[in-house]
């Protein structure tokens, strides 16, 4: 079988050591209401959170409505006459009113439903009725409250600091420029799973960051990815570019699928959901993502899916027939928002691809919740005050990292 | 009352059996839920007697437009092969219905969101 394989065992992560010394955790960092509320004020409100594609806002006028349920903030994202991605807060500057209702749509002028203040797309206050009563309000300094606002590839950034400290360029850094020629706007079908679940939003990257739990809680639903000489799943090549993170995972090719079905949806529609295909027929069909610089820098022969981490929120898992967009908006300590949006190449062109796209779907989301009970019983643990404190191992690095990055975040200056 | 055969198209009569079980389920979280009440001998029953007529029910199903116009009978067999997407996971990934630790009568929406 692939002994040269075990070449790549020196990309194993902990190989690497810019690795933050972060051995434990305390439980309470993950169940304590004052840990919360500082890392909303100290996270999410002062880094860049990535929440939208801008293909979402294609054409002038074209806008959406998002929550960042973690502030109790409804955003509206909206692409100006000038071309110019801007966002504000939904509060109308009169009395409150968050007035815009629909999710998405296609607008010159924001009104309110309240007394029809209304707004132009770049935010300003256009006309208010009974303008005479109101000889104290300058409309050309009067306006939508606007949020920081960024575009990185195809996704737009907020920030909802005053004056964030770092431009979004800056935020993204070298992280952003070695992935900045993936390809996401061409995949253009999109499906989401948004789910409110029962555990601390860490849990989340914690369950996405390790490749050790595979094999034990995945054992049938995953078999094409740890291989013999990796059993335990290390993630190889880490690359770790403050406060963002990546890793790159291999595919089992001994592995031999044996479901009809399974085999009737890759047979007839030439993908699977990871690269299960050995290097040759890897080259002989290269995939949109698999040219870009950022994938597989290593050569790895067996590669299957990258993660790609936009720290606090996001996370990328790209898979062979598909992107995935991870979010994690945290709710409550007890409680996080997941989302999970899927983009595919394009949508179904026939009956057989429907049944296929909802066979991955399904499998997906069993995958996921699989994932997701652990951190449903995690956070059951922790908060029996059973443990005092968790501990990482070594081949748990790239929790170990943002771990780093959220006390880094929790410990800084103002 | 019209025998529920006779809804099915031509040739695709055995999977009668089927239909009060998957037939009117429009969703994936409906086939997902139903998956979960279902014994697995109900399962194995329907994976035997659809997985070797995916080639023929899919080549009948695309002999028509793809869209929301399929003719009655074409919709129910179409409804019907959907809930293979489900019932393999139970059949040929964890041989049993449910998947394991998730919370009982487990729900999960799956949706299209208007804008990509």
């Amino acid at each position: 079988m692939n002994k040269e394989l075990s070449d790549w065992n020196k990309y194993w992560g902990h190989a690497w050591k810019p690795v933050p010394d972060v051995e434990r955790i305390d439980a309470a960092d993950y169940t304590s209401p004052e840990v919360f509320e500082r890392e909303k004020d100290r996270i999410f409100r002062k880094a860049w959170l990535m929440v939208a594609r801008q293909s979402e806002v294609a054409e002038p006028g074209d806008f959406i409505k998002i929550e960042a349920p973690t502030l109790d903030t409804e955003v509206v994202i909206v692409r100006g006459k000038d071309g110019v991605i801007r966002s504000f807060y939904n509060a109308c500057p009169h009395r409150g009113v968050a007035l815009v209702r629909q999710c998405e749509g296609r607008t010159g002028l924001f009104t309110c439903p309240y007394h029809a203040w209304s707004f132009s797309t770049d935010g300003k206050l256009k006309g208010l009725p009974g303008a005479e009563d109101f000889p104290h309000v300058d409309k050309s300094t009067t306006g939508l409250t606007p949020i920081h606002t960024g575009v990185w590839n195809d996704y737009i950034f907020i920030n909802f600091a005053e004056t964030p400290k770092q431009t979004l360029a800056e935020y993204m850094g070298e992280f952003g420029e070695y992935f900045d020629d993936m390809p996401f706007g061409e995949y253009t079908r999109a499906v989401e799973i948004i789910q409110d679940l029962p555990t601390n939003w860490k849990n989340f990257n914690d369950a996405f960051n390790e490749g050790y739990h595979v094999q034990v809680l995945h054992p049938k639903s995953l078999p094409m990815v740890p291989t013999r000489i990796n059993p335990l799943n290390h993630m190889y090549d880490p690359i770790y570019l403050a406060p963002h993170s990546s890793a790159t995972i291999q595919s089992n090719t001994d592995w031999v699928p044996t479901g009809k079905v399974m085999l009737f949806v890759y047979a007839s529609t030439g993908v699977s959901f990871i690269h299960v295909d050995g290097p040759e027929e890897q080259a002989a069909k290269p995939r949109l993502f698999t040219t870009a610089r950022g994938i597989n820098r290593i050569g790895l022969p067996n590669y299957s899916t990258s993660t790609m981490n936009f720290f606090p929120l996001s996370q990328f898992q790209i898979l062979a027939d598909r992107y995935m967009w991870l979010r994690y908006w945290p709710l409550s300590p007890d409680k996080t928002r997941f989302i999970v949006r899927m983009y595919f190449g394009a949508p179904p062109r026939s009956h057989l691809e429907e049944f296929a796209e909802a066979f991955q779907l399904a499998s997906t989301r069993d995958v996921f919740t699989e994932d997701v009970s652990m951190t449903r019983l995690q956070q059951q643990g922790m908060k029996s005050g059973g443990v005092k404190e968790v501990v990482l191992g070594e081949n748990e690095h790239m929790i170990r990292f943002t771990t780093q990055m959220i006390r880094d975040y929790m410990n800084a200056e103002d | 009352m019209t025998e529920p055969t006779a809804l099915l198209p031509k040739g695709f009569d055995e999977l009668a059996p089927f239909i009060a079980e998957w037939g009117s389920l429009e969703t994936q979280d409906e086939r997902y839920i139903r998956r979960q009440s279902l014994s697995m001998e109900r399962l194995q029953a329907y994976y035997d007697a659809v997985q070797p007529r995916l080639g023929a029910i899919f080549d009948h199903l695309d002999s028509f437009p793809y869209g929301p116009a399929l003719p009655e009978p074409e919709a129910l067999l179409f409804r019907v092969v959907l809930a293979m997407s489900e019932v393999a996971q139970a059949v040929e990934v964890y041989g049993q219905p449910t998947v394991p630790h998730a919370p009982a009568n487990h729900s999960v929406t799956i949706r299209v969101p208007n804008r990509a």
